[in-house]
């Protein structure tokens, strides 16, 4: 059985492979040409396969030199922040700057262990103040306010 | 996954829930129409800040904010040929809030160049009004010994490998219709923006180009590159000196790129007027004139009606053009 | 002499309180959006457009050029404070500056940053004051064939500028160029990688790809463990650099400001070279090349100064020869066109006082920057003090903001979230940021250039060779491929030998 030895460069590897192989297939339609009268196909594909040669290179490398491990991620810290962006983006249109803010820092304060709720709200309110008065009084941003 | 937190986040879920909740109950604004505008204006340009297209929209858009009493917020939406800001106009509500300003050849040219536009610009628009009319000059590099349109076509007869410039559309089918009534033979470089291909012009690298009056203007004051004609039906005031396509002996050559108002179809008629009378206000002063000439530019005046003919005529014009052009509909 | 008497019309114009009141405005409002994430000077500029119809000329170009180095400014603190560029120029300021803030250099980072920015300012300005003319003439020989060497060049010293292993950062890179050609291609007008979204078509927007990719990964992966990775030294620092810091940061910034000088001028795109290259420069030649990506004070001075040089450097093609260097100097042409001045006309001769008054304002412009952001320092250094599970959740939400505003989209923060997982994974696996961003950033118009040469040349490659400064070029960058190659050979050997 072999074994990965160098699990970093071994899953960039094929973070690599996949990336390249994901883009020769979106790109297949576009026109190849040449290297004088290059289509836009060229370069997408060249760069394509230069980028899955280079995985194999990583992923064979890692598994015959040995190098530093992946470091454990704690998963759900990052979760309510990557759900907290998602939710900024479905809010913003629909309840306004203001309830957008003061919902979304909340959910990013979710993510850290020593989260407290009375600085939590008190930290939310004060930076949907901060944004509404920065962005749209003082920067003329065109965004909705209120829901209402 | 560490469990000890999992257990003390019962409560936080118990907020993402929350948050989800108020996601689903969230109202959306409602539409008003009696008292338009009440809520800022979005005026949506296919082309990117700064360039000739912009300046010349957003001068227009900071007249009509004083007109309209609301503020007026451009939008810039360049690429795909004008495509995505009349994209996202076509199907935005038809509430007289969401408006483009766009050229002709753009609303015109667009349905036989593109083969799958996911709109129509005649069916899915209601023109408002017209604002301006634009001069696209052809130029020669100072340094080369061509003066005029029948000494350039002349030259490039005889050469077998003719380069010209052009960054839009209407360059490129200006240049294409030049090469067909003259029987000429060039290839397309294409830029972005002008400007980067001006040194490109000045030396001659490029046998000619097709270009936009806005920036043509000033290297042409400078003495950098030589104007040679002037696209439109007219002479214009910026360059009196300069002879029209026509008048330099290419047939029926006539290139007038207008840039003009839209708003989706189905706006209410009231909204279309109003908005209408204001541009046409706009264009009517004495300082759009002069700020208009300054970028080689001339005002125009059209109401809804007038607006739609002149669309009309210009889709008619484009459409045999494109095919003598031989250009492939992407 | 000529140039004092041009330099005195040109103070005695700009000195004015009028004019002067509007570089501190331009200033003010420049540093307040180089440092919120997301609204750029760009965006800025163009909202206030219509206002300068009804300004003097001079009045005009004076705010907008105090907007676009006040950001320059602004950007920078962020890239140093939290890991967020606020441009693709800023970068690189990211990669030493925000290891410093976190062993408790902060302080030291953003004055040097300052001071060695101030520095390339005052040589920007006297560069442009007596050498105007020679150096546009420099400038104008740049032409596809040459764009297309030096971008290939910087892309070869991206990897250079990666600090772990060369075979990640070549992946990087190309990476980067991947995701760079995303949008339609301008000669044969295919979108390329869109997935029919309308928002992709014009590319990946850099403010959303930056702050996903820096700022946002950086606290996602700071939250795996407690607080991030400040020391208690944070608390005890000094605002200011020590004396080893200084001796150490001069002679980089006198460096950084040559490079930045010189790829300033360049119109198609050489400034965003400029952080770049004088990065890869010091690290390559630094005794302490060691500490390069841990802190080292050479990876903040020489990009800053650079940076501000180019900034300044690149108003010459507009004000001599009537081209904008970049999306800024195109706007402020748009400024100059709206009163009436048709850039291209020989400025300097036809309207001295607009070119001197202008050269005259960029040095009071820097100097009021210094001043508001020195004693800024302080401020920014406290406010690293505030507890981390409250500072982290403000970041978010000023991001989210920030791409908003790009263009009210919400598509863009989506991919800003879809950057930041991406961040997070790739320093996972030991993969850099910055070949990633290089290659983004330098990937079109490399492409563009090389197409475009293709076509002038008729489809003859020799055209690279044939041109002096383009051969140059290559040969330069062929040189750098034999540093990154041969110090790998060298290591090999030593291994060999041990075992």
């Amino acid at each position: 059985m072999v074994r990965v030895r160098s699990p970093q460069d071994f899953w960039a590897g094929i973070l690599f492979i996949v990336f390249g192989c994901a883009a020769l297939w979106i790109g297949r339609g576009y026109a190849f040409g040449t290297l004088t009268k290059m289509g836009p196909g060229y370069l997408p594909t060249a760069l394509s396969w230069a980028l899955v040669a280079i995985g194999g290179v990583l992923t064979a490398r890692a598994l015959a030199i040995d190098g530093p491990a992946i470091e454990r991620s704690q998963v759900m810290p990052q979760l309510f922040i990557l759900a907290a962006i998602v939710l900024f983006a479905l809010l913003i249109e629909r309840l306004g700057l203001a309830f957008a803010v003061v919902l979304v820092a909340v959910t990013a304060s979710l993510a850290s262990r020593d989260m407290r709720w009375s600085e939590t709200i008190a930290l939310a309110l004060g930076i949907a103040a901060l944004c509404v008065l920065l962005f749209v009084h003082l920067l003329g941003q065109p965004f909705m306010v209120w829901a209402f | 996954m560490n469990c000890r937190l999992a257990m003390g986040r019962s409560g936080r879920v118990g907020a993402l829930g929350l948050a989800l909740l108020a996601l689903v109950l969230g109202p959306r604004p409602a539409m008003a129409q009696q008292d338009y505008p009440n809520r800022p204006l979005h005026v949506f340009i296919g082309f990117p800040a700064g360039s000739g297209a912009d300046i010349l929209g957003r001068y227009f858009a900071a007249q009509l904010e004083k007109l309209a009493g609301k503020p007026v917020v451009v939008e810039n939406k360049p690429g795909a040929n004008s495509n995505i800001a009349a994209g996202i106009v076509a199907t935005a509500k038809p509430d007289g809030y969401s408006i483009l300003f766009i050229a002709s050849s753009n609303m015109a040219g667009s349905r036989f160049l593109f083969k799958n536009l996911p709109f129509d610009t005649v069916k899915d628009f209601t023109p408002v009004a017209s604002y301006a009319e634009i001069a696209f000059v052809l130029t020669v590099g100072a340094k080369s010994p061509i003066k005029t349109v029948a000494e350039l076509t002349a030259y490039l007869k005889s050469r077998k490998q003719n380069k010209y410039g052009a960054t839009n559309q209407t360059a490129i089918l200006s240049t294409e219709y030049y090469k067909q009534l003259a029987g000429l033979d060039a290839v397309h470089v294409a830029y972005r923006t002008a400007p980067e291909a001006l040194p490109d012009v000045e030396d001659g690298t490029l046998d000619f180009m097709i270009m936009d009056g806005t920036f043509a203007v000033g290297p042409i004051k400078a003495g950098k590159v030589r104007a040679l004609a002037v696209t439109t039906a007219q002479r214009i005031a910026t360059l009196p000196d300069v002879p029209t396509m026509m008048e330099a002996g290419v047939g029926t050559f006539e290139f007038s790129p207008w840039w003009g108002v839209y708003v989706p179809a189905g706006t209410p008629q009231p909204i279309v007027a109003k908005l209408g009378a204001w541009m046409n206000q706009i264009s009517r002063t004495e300082e759009a004139r002069q700020f208009l000439e300054r970028i080689a530019a001339s005002p125009l005046s059209d109401d809804s009606k007038a607006t739609a003919a002149r669309l009309q005529e210009d889709i008619v014009k484009w459409e045999p053009l494109v095919k003598a052009a031989k250009i492939e509909p992407q | 002499m000529d140039l004092f008497a041009n330099l005195a019309t040109g103070f005695g114009a700009a000195v004015t309180p009028v004019n002067l009141g509007f570089c501190l405005f331009g200033c003010l409002i420049g540093t307040l959006i180089g440092v919120l994430p997301g609204i750029g000077p760009i965006a800025t500029i163009a909202m206030l457009l219509p206002v300068t119809f009804g300004l003097s000329p001079l009045g005009a170009l004076i705010m907008l050029a105090g907007i676009y180095y006040g950001a320059q400014y602004g950007g920078s603190t962020t890239a140093i404070l939290v890991n967020l560029p606020g441009e693709s120029s800023s970068v690189v300021t990211c990669i030493d500056g925000y290891r410093m803030a976190q062993k408790g250099r902060a302080g030291a980072a953003l004055a040097i940053a300052a001071v060695g920015s101030f520095f390339a300012g005052c040589v920007g300005t006297i560069l442009i004051a007596a050498f105007a003319p020679v150096l546009a003439a420099f400038a104008v020989k740049f032409r596809s064939p040459e764009y297309f060497a030096l971008m290939l060049f910087g892309l070869i010293a991206a990897v250079i500028l990666a600090h772990g292993s060369v075979v990640k950062a070549v992946g990087m890179v190309i990476l980067g160029l991947l995701v760079g050609l995303v949008g339609t291609e301008s000669q044969s007008a295919t979108a390329r990688f869109t997935f029919g979204v309308p928002e992709l078509y014009d590319g990946v927007d850099f403010v959303p790809l930056a702050m996903g990719l820096f700022g946002l990964a950086e606290i996602l992966s700071n939250l795996d463990r407690r607080g991030d990775r400040r020391t208690a030294a944070t608390v005890i620092s000094s605002l200011w650099p020590s004396r080893e810091e200084i001796r150490r940061a001069a002679p980089a910034v006198v460096r950084g400001t040559i490079i930045g000088a010189v790829l300033g001028i360049l119109p198609g795109g050489g400034a965003v070279l400029a952080s770049f290259a004088a990065y890869t420069l010091e690290k390559k030649t630094s005794r302490f090349s060691a500490e390069f990506g841990k802190g080292a004070v050479e990876g903040v001075a020489a990009p800053e100064a650079a940076n501000n040089a180019g900034a300044q450097t690149s108003f010459i093609p507009l004000l001599t020869l009537g081209i904008p260097s970049n999306p800024v100097m195109a706007l402020m042409m748009g400024a100059m066109l709206i009163q009436g001045i048709a850039p291209g006309t020989a400025i300097i001769s036809d309207r001295p006082e607009l070119f001197w008054g202008m050269v005259a304002s960029m040095w009071v412009g820097n100097l009021m920057l210094i001043v508001i952001n020195l004693p800024l320092i302080g401020i920014w250094v406290r406010l690293l003090r505030v507890p981390y599970r409250l500072l982290f959740p403000c970041i978010v939400v000023l991001c989210c903001v920030g791409a908003y505003s790009v263009n009210s989209s919400t598509f863009l923060i989506l991919m800003m979230a879809g950057f930041a997982l991406l961040g997070y994974v790739f320093g996972k696996l030991g993969c850099e940021g910055a070949p990633f961003l290089l290659g983004f950033v330098l990937g079109p118009l490399m492409e563009e250039n090389f197409r475009r040469s293709m076509v002038l040349s008729f489809g003859d490659p020799t055209i690279f060779l044939r041109r002096p400064i383009s051969l140059c070029i290559l040969l330069a960058g062929l040189a750098l491929i034999a540093l990154i190659i041969i110090p790998q050979f060298r290591t090999r050997r030593d291994e060999a030998f041990q075992e």
